[in-house]
């Protein structure tokens, strides 16, 4: 007795018949033709394209029965074209004819022991929920925090329905993307990153606006978008890393990239921003309390407003006016 | 009013109203002039004006204004002059003084008929309301007279310019205006757009002495860009100076904002205005009172660049029910640098330092202070500085205090941002309060 398996592309089965040797005297056919022991519809097997037969020594043979396509023999990544004679197939070889994979099986294959069913997760969706309404609190706090005018209700509700619908959106294309790539969608994992990327950009917007004032940096604003890059990548590489276990290094590496060339366009578009004359400085005021470092005193403030002058003579020198044709200047 | 309408008293009886300007118009007609800058590739005129002869060795007086172009570009531009009777010929710079507006040229030909100097405008000693007679050539329509009255000088403004009632307009810039006597009183310079009748003319002293000094050092070569923006840098520097000394010797009155003392100029040329938004609808949650002081200094330096105004501004924000953050969010609205000069190509861009002061004393509150620099391309030691600072002693009231300086000298803008930034108080009778919320 012997189980042969049709296999999909990505070596799932697809059916599986079993034959009874003592029936098929020790041969079994496989071909379009109604008269074989396995039939299979593809116009690209002969309609009696191989024959299997038992071996005592080795266990099965595999025969091309003449054919136009041949017969091939997947192992290990490697595919073998047969010649017409016999030659002995491994337990999980795969046999490709024509545009169909099959497996042979033999009935005392070890399997497998049984797994346990995983313990099922009764608060699976509390670190999420808890995530999303930190992220909602962080979000609204900061809105609250910048209203100088009438308060409208309406704003935060839409703020809220905008994250959580982008959220949900995300985290539902990634469930598709896992869904085909992996047959699982995943999507209560997807949706808990996605959550966390989105709470730890929320915080990092506030903390970054704190610290700038604090420690009176504008630098910080000026270049939080590295920050904002570098989680958009631990997300990103989260998410792929749920959808499959395989490759991670290559996965980090490409992550890393495209946040790099993220970050060096970003660096590109701020040097050319900064050309057009914005004024640089920390506009975000705080409440006096939440400064950090000690004040200059009156002197030090000059003396440092005095240095710029040997950089505004070198800039005088160095910078091109980039007036348009004619001299028309349009700005300001 | 239609100017077309006819009084029934000139329909019935022709009066004369005034014979003089017949007569004044006969006898300037040959000494006047219009300049045109024409752009040499086209050979089509780029600006319009007037000027007037003022020695029989054909040197004419015109406004800066008038000659800017072929003074800063004269690869591109030349000038000419066309004299009434219709005879034209080239014009060849000789002196300029920015801060006047004034420029002297030279004619081709010499010979020609010329304008003397009022003694009594010379001294000052006119009279309000003397009959002055404005003349030039306006939007290039022909050569015209226009009568006006003497009303002295400007009050509050820095810059000595006479007020003539009478109509001005574009073409007539750097025509003479003179007295019945057909003596020069000033120079045609300017309108106020927004006013009637409201002209200003440069004194004749200032033409006078440009006069000397292009006799002095005739050959000058104006036809090097470089070596003319040099002497505009030079002038400059020198008006600022003169400004900004001016400025700092008067100082800064402290005027009270709140709790606060925040200095004013004492100088008579700064024109202030208050606003407020406590009358907002609906009710705003925090009140701001603002006084905005600028000054109308700024100097003609080509069309696209004015400088050498000072503004001078306070907010006093006092908290209504707002948290501290909100209250912090609704300052930043005011922490603005604003405009800095317009243009790439004649700024470099902006560079700022920005820190927190600490109080030096027990009635000075601990600050937030930024300090906005960008320096003029072409015209060296000189520069557009904003200071802005910001008390950093209450969360629930602020004072915002600007000062933005153009044209300046990095040194005179240092020296006048010290002394800005230092008198920014905290009033006596509440230092008590204030004083142990100081952050030191």
């Amino acid at each position: 007795m012997i189980w042969v398996e049709i296999l999909s592309r990505q070596h799932e089965v697809i059916s599986r018949q079993r034959i009874d040797e003592t029936t098929a005297n020790a041969t079994i056919r496989v071909g379009r033709a109604f008269d074989n022991d396995v039939v299979i519809d593809d116009a690209y097997i002969a309609p009696c394209h191989l024959v299997l037969a038992r071996d005592q020594s080795t266990g099965w043979t595999v025969q091309d029965n003449g054919t136009v396509n041949g017969v091939f023999i997947e192992n290990r990544g490697r595919n073998r074209k047969l010649a017409s004679e016999p030659v002995a197939i491994a337990d999980d070889s795969i046999i490709r004819i024509g545009k169909t994979l099959l497996r042979i099986r033999r009935i005392d294959l070890a399997v497998a022991a049984e797994r346990a069913l995983p313990v099922p997760v009764r608060h699976a969706w509390r670190w999420p929920v808890l995530f999303a309404l930190a992220a909602i609190a962080i979000e609204m706090l900061s809105a609250w925090f910048g209203e100088t005018g009438e308060s409208k209700l309406s704003r935060y509700i839409l703020t809220i329905i905008t994250m959580l619908a982008t959220t949900l959106v995300w985290s539902t294309v990634w469930s598709l993307v896992s869904r085909i790539f992996s047959g699982q969608a995943q999507f209560e994992r997807h949706l808990f990153i996605a959550l966390s990327g989105l709470l730890a950009m929320s915080a990092l917007d506030e903390m970054i606006g704190a610290s700038a004032f604090a420690f009176s940096s504008q630098w910080l604003v000026e270049n939080q978008f590295i920050f904002n890059w570098l989680i958009a990548a631990i997300v990103l590489f989260f998410h792929l890393r749920v959808i499959g276990p395989a490759h991670l290094t290559l996965k980090a590496a490409s992550v890393l990239l495209i946040s790099s060339l993220a970050i060096a366009t970003n660096m590109v578009g701020k040097s050319e921003a900064k050309s057009s004359g914005q004024t640089k400085y920390l506009r975000q005021l705080k409440p006096p309390m939440m400064r950090l470092i000690p004040a200059q005193t009156e002197t030090a403030f000059f003396a440092d407003a005095e240095k710029l002058k040997a950089k505004l003579n070198t800039a005088r020198k160095e910078e091109k006016p980039d007036g348009g044709v004619f001299n028309f200047d349009f700005d300001d | 009013m239609p100017i077309t309408s006819i009084t029934p008293l000139a329909a019935t009886k022709p009066v004369v109203i005034s014979a003089t300007a017949e007569s004044v118009y006969a006898n300037a007609r040959p000494k006047l002039l219009q300049i045109r800058t024409l752009l040499t590739a086209a050979g089509r005129q780029s600006t319009l004006g007037s000027g007037f002869l003022i020695n029989a060795e054909g040197l004419a007086v015109t406004n800066y204004h008038v000659v800017s172009q072929y003074a800063l570009e004269p690869a591109t531009y030349r000038m000419e002059y066309a004299a009434p009777d219709g005879t034209r010929g080239a014009l060849k710079l000789l002196a300029i003084d920015v801060a006047n507006d004034l420029a002297v040229v030279q004619l081709d030909k010499t010979g020609y008929p010329f304008f003397e100097f009022n003694p009594r405008a010379l001294d000052g000693s006119l009279p309000k309301g003397e009959r002055l007679y404005a003349m030039g050539n306006p939007l290039d329509l022909g050569f015209t007279i226009v009568e006006g009255t003497y009303n002295s000088l400007v009050e509050k403004s820095y810059q000595d310019r006479i007020h003539f009632t009478g109509a001005l307009n574009p073409g007539m810039s750097g025509g003479p205006t003179v007295s019945a006597d057909g003596h020069i009183v000033g120079v045609n310079v300017a309108k106020q757009i927004g006013g009637e009748l409201v002209s200003f003319l440069v004194p004749a002293r200032f033409a006078m002495a440009l006069i000397e000094r292009a006799q002095k050092e005739p050959t000058r070569a104006w036809t090097s860009p470089e070596k003319t923006r040099l002497e505009i840098s030079r002038q400059l520097f020198a008006w600022q100076a003169d400004l900004y000394k001016n400025l700092g010797t008067q100082g800064f009155r402290p005027t009270a904002y709140g709790p606060y003392r925040a200095p004013e100029a004492v100088a008579s040329w700064f024109t202030c205005w208050a606003r407020t938004n406590a009358e907002q609808v609906p009710k705003p949650r925090a009140i701001i009172n603002s006084t905005n002081c600028n000054t109308k200094t700024a100097l003609f330096v080509a069309n696209s660049l004015q400088t050498g105004s000072i503004e001078l501004s306070h907010s006093y924000a006092k908290n209504g029910d707002l948290n501290a953050f909100q209250f912090a969010a609704f300052i930043s609205q005011q922490f603005e640098i604003g405009w800095t000069g317009s243009g790439k190509k004649n700024l470099t861009q902006n560079q700022c330092v920005e820190n927190f002061v600490a109080a030096s004393a027990a009635n000075r509150p601990p600050l937030r202070v930024v300090w906005c620099a960008r320096a003029l391309r072409e015209y060296e030691n000189l520069y557009n500085i904003t200071v802005m600072a910001v008390t950093q002693d209450k969360s629930d009231e602020a004072l915002i205090s600007k000062l933005a300086m153009s044209g300046v000298g990095y040194d005179n803008a240092l020296l006048i941002g010290k002394q800005f930034i230092g008198a920014i108080e905290i009033a006596k009778d509440s230092s008590g309060a204030a004083g142990s919320a100081v952050k030191k």
